[in-house]
């Protein structure tokens, strides 16, 4: 095994010689046994792996713990019942109600209202002579059009 | 007995307080500690741990028994949310508030040791994220190169890559602090 290749193959698995594939493994090692140099490399390798030990980090606090457990989901029986809607609520639901189904009917009876004082009333004699003169004109021409 | 991930999921869908405190327990030490170490800030990581859990306890109902394997699964999402953190932080230019280095003074070696630590956080904040990814799942989780190609949707081949260039990249960084060390060690 050639320097170069020790020193990749140290980059790719760490300075553990043994845990890496059998037969780099032994080449490493008889490389090791010769090479000053190789073995320079391996030191550098497990001081750089000491170094990387160094950096511990938190573990998370009681905390962090307690608001990953509020995000949990709930059982529905461990829900808060919804209050009963007590006397004046339903009173003031009611009046909603009443107020809008009073509004609904006020605007039905305005347009009731509004469309019969626009609309001139009908005579008999203007309908019937209204009837004769759209008789009249209901040719044969008109209705290919229409069809 | 621990009940397994998958019963525990179960549990907790349907509101086991107690489920999901153990899932928390079980699993949140090693989510907090990668997002510490791809996030370099613990705020970050607080907020990370808890938008990863959020998604644990969405998906905690629809969770198909052996179709994956949760902890890879975790990682991943831990992973990808670090991932999205930082892309945030680099499109509003938002700059990390490292954490405060512990000043107390004590002998000369456990200063230099704290030194030492500090580099080696720097130098690992510097990597590129995938990099970053990798040593962190491969070195600091102790999980083999085939759980951490699955974890980063990418071959075995590109995890040893990505590791050896992390190793060479951090060796070159902090050759001053491996001079002293190794001194030390003398």
């Amino acid at each position: 095994m050639k320097l170069e290749h020790f020193e990749m193959l140290l980059d790719l698995h760490g300075p553990d010689v043994s845990g890496w594939p059998e037969a780099d493994s032994i080449a490493a090692r008889s490389l090791l046994s010769t090479s000053a140099e190789a073995r320079t490399l391996l030191e550098q390798a497990e001081t750089l792996e000491t170094m990387l030990g160094s950096y511990t980090v938190a573990e998370p606090s009681a905390k962090l713990e307690a608001a990953l457990l509020d995000l949990a989901p709930v059982a529905p029986a461990a829900r808060p019942a919804k209050a009963k809607p007590g006397f004046f609520a339903r009173l003031f639901d009611m009046k909603v109600m009443t107020s809008a189904g009073m509004a609904l009917a006020s605007m039905a009876f305005g347009l009731y209202i509004g469309l019969s004082a626009t609309t001139p009333p009908v005579l008999d004699e203007d309908a019937d002579a209204f009837l004769l003169t759209a008789s009249a004109s209901f040719s044969s021409e008109f209705w290919q059009e229409v069809e | 007995m621990i009940p397994d991930d998958e019963a525990l999921l179960r549990r907790c869908a349907d509101g086991d307080r107690q489920a999901s405190a153990m899932l928390i327990n079980q699993h949140s030490p090693r989510v907090f500690a990668i997002a510490q170490r791809m996030l370099g800030n613990r705020e970050d990581a607080e907020d990370t741990v808890q938008d990863v859990f959020i998604k644990v306890f969405r998906h905690a109902g629809k969770w198909e028994a052996g179709k994956a394997k949760f902890t890879t699964w975790l990682h991943r999402v831990t992973v990808n949310q670090c991932y999205d953190r930082l892309r945030k932080k680099r499109e509003t230019g938002m700059d990390d508030v490292p954490d405060m280095a512990d000043d107390t003074e004590g002998p000369a070696a456990q200063l230099q040791s704290k030194q030492i630590e500090t580099r080696v956080k720097e130098a690992i904040d510097e990597l590129p994220e995938r990099q970053r990814a990798a040593l962190i799942l491969s070195h600091y989780e102790g999980l083999s190169n085939p759980e951490t190609a699955e974890i980063l949707d990418i071959s075995v081949e590109a995890v040893e890559s990505l590791l050896s260039r992390a190793r060479r990249s951090l060796k070159k960084a902090l050759t001053g602090e491996r001079a002293t060390l190794m001194g030390r060690m003398e």
